[in-house]
């Protein structure tokens, strides 16, 4: 065999590109396991009311994806994110319910609206150091929270607005279970794109910022536009999000789910579930909305919870669930591992 | 290779450079040696792009590279290994090495993987520990680790900053003697160093930086010979310790 055979000064680069590739194919098995079990769960879930929950956890699935990227891989905070949930919600309600556009039409354009404000804000703010980018989308949340109430000639109001379902090919998404499947592979499609995107070159060089941006800048890396780009897209997944929640089967939408409170709630649900991994959002998402769900009678004191889980994750395990799981199931793993080597007798160290 | 004529920098209001002339010439290793804040560190930053002069020139080999952007600089050949290393702390070590190469944009793959393997050569300790994290490498294998991304770029010019600083005695020596090593193949280095009699000894020529100015220029072994220089930087009577 060619790999007996190679000279041991020289590590063998084809062994080197093989242990590479599996990594991926096992996170690709992964992800194809987890979508496998979401498109077989409605057989198993009957009740509208889960049915509706789970599509909120894929809406919440793709905002935290994207805030992930922001916050676990640029090192950058946004504070404001619900607001881009918002633009894109509203662009899509506004464009399809009032000048009768085509709904996915109004996706893209709900998409470049969002991509154009965030480079906007990120821009002038991300070539500063620190974190002024927390402040201005924590202005940019605001802002745009005042104009969905106070601009009621186009939005509604605080009443909110009706807005029209939308349709593959003719094939309309009007009840809760085609929604699902659709909202679910909007998750799917965006989940492989950023598990493609920080395995790249790019997102290496997204990762090294985060270390170190001085040593990522004299290897030439350009760091602004770097953390600019990680922003833009993380706030076009959150207008993609919005715009699948405007065509949702409800029908409807108000200015109350793109406030503060659910910039948050993305918040937590990244650091709860680990920033800078790929199921920390997963698991982030899926707990966050169950624990709304739970305090929905008494909704005014979510951000009390909020602000005492991100108390206790700081204090008890700053590398979010996901992270505290995967170190749980090495410590198992591991010592499975060396019960069987003593069994053969052979003790490693 | 390099020369800078009459810089003058400044953070903010604050001037940290006052007309610094300087030149390191082909295959040499030059070192700058100073106490702290005299203006060695930023004196690397200005040269790699970081910080951009208020004046003056930076001449590599015949081309005007004042103001130039980092990038462009690296593929020039400028190589710049920071202070307190840098390593990225939650990158694989191999990671960190292939991000060195970053922007080698026009060698093909099999180069820079031609690359990382010699630099595993020089480094076996870097090869056994290719897939551990950079933020789990002992201080003296983030140093050499920072080094041989440094490499990765392929450069001509290599500005190492403090590279011995909070390393053990034994562990400086080898990576000062890996710096001479990679003098003797060819490359040329600029060496910033407060461990002062460690630089001179393996440097060719040095200056001396006082608050932002070059107060002394010379050759290594005058600097070392110098009665002032052995009083402010090399603390005579210490000097048998170090032996």
């Amino acid at each position: 065999m060619s790999v007996e055979l190679a000279p041991q000064s020289q590590p063998n680069m084809s062994d080197e590109a093989a242990l590479l590739a599996r990594r991926r194919y096992m996170q690709k098995l992964q992800i194809l396991a987890l979508f496998s079990f979401m498109a077989l769960l409605p057989l198993v879930v009957r009740n509208t009311y889960y049915i509706h929950v789970i599509i909120f956890i894929g809406l919440n699935l793709i905002l935290a994806t994207g805030l992930n990227l922001l916050m676990g891989y640029a090192g950058q905070v946004s504070l404001g994110h619900a607001a881009f949930f918002g633009i894109g919600a509203y662009t899509s309600g506004i464009l399809t319910a009032t000048y009768d556009w085509n709904a996915w039409l109004a996706l893209l354009a709900a998409l470049a609206l969002t991509s154009f404000v965030a480079w906007l804000v990120g821009r002038p703010t991300l070539r500063l150091k620190g974190h002024h980018l927390s402040m201005a989308t924590l202005g940019v949340g605001i802002i745009v929270a005042v104009v969905l109430r106070q601009w009621e000639g186009m939005t509604g109001g605080p009443a909110g607005m009706k807005t029209p379902g939308i349709s593959i090919l003719g094939f309309d998404l009007n009840t809760d279970l085609r929604y699902y499947y659709f909202v679910w592979a909007w998750v799917c499609l965006l989940t492989v794109l950023f598990a493609n995107l920080v395995e790249s070159r790019p997102g290496r060089a997204l990762r090294a910022l985060h270390d170190s941006e001085l040593a990522a800048q004299i290897l030439g890396i350009d760091t602004a536009s770097f953390k600019v780009r990680a922003f833009v897209i993380s706030a076009a997944y959150a207008s993609i999000a919005g715009s699948l929640y405007a065509h949702s089967s409800m029908r409807f939408i108000s200015p109350t789910p793109f406030a503060f409170e659910t910039s948050v709630a993305l918040l937590v649900m990244v650091v709860l579930g680990g920033q800078g991994t790929l199921w920390g959002p997963v698991v982030g998402a899926v707990s966050i909305t169950f624990i709304q769900e739970f305090l929905r009678p008494w909704a005014q004191y979510d951000i009390v919870v909020y602000g005492l889980i991100l108390m206790v994750l700081m204090i008890v395990m700053p590398g979010g669930l996901s992270r505290a799981l995967g170190r749980l199931w090495e410590i198992v793993s591991g010592r499975v591992r060396a019960r069987r080597a003593r069994g053969r007798g052979g003790a490693e160290r | 290779m390099l020369r800078l004529t009459s810089i003058d920098a400044s953070y903010g209001r604050v001037q940290a450079l006052r007309r610094i002339s300087l030149h390191v010439g082909a295959g040499e290793i030059v070192s700058l040696i100073g106490a702290n804040g005299a203006g060695k560190s930023t004196t690397l930053e200005v040269i790699s792009g970081l910080i951009r002069p208020d004046s003056g020139r930076i001449v590599l080999g015949e081309q005007d590279v004042t103001s130039w952007r980092p990038g462009r600089l690296v593929r020039a050949g400028i190589a710049h290994v920071p202070e307190g290393r840098q390593v990225f702390g939650s990158l694989s070590v191999e990671d960190n090495l292939l991000l060195g190469a970053y922007s080698r944009t026009r060698s093909s793959r099999e180069e820079i993987a031609a690359d990382l393997q010699a630099q595993y050569k020089r480094f076996p300790r870097l090869h056994e520990r290719r897939r551990q994290l950079a933020g789990s490498l002992s201080g003296g294998e983030q140093q050499m680790l920072a080094l041989a991304r440094g490499l990765m770029s392929r450069p001509k010019l290599l500005m190492l900053d403090e590279p011995s600083l909070g390393l053990a005695p034994i562990i400086a020596h080898q990576v000062l003697a890996e710096v001479k090593r990679l003098r003797d193949e060819g490359l040329t280095v600029l060496l910033v160093e407060q461990n002062a009699r460690a630089a001179l000894r393996i440097a060719d020529r040095g200056y001396v930086v006082e608050t932002g100015r070059i107060v002394l220029e010379g050759t290594a072994q005058d600097l070392l010979d110098n009665p002032e220089v052995q009083r402010a930087y090399l603390g005579r009577a210490y000097g048998e310790i170090w032996e």
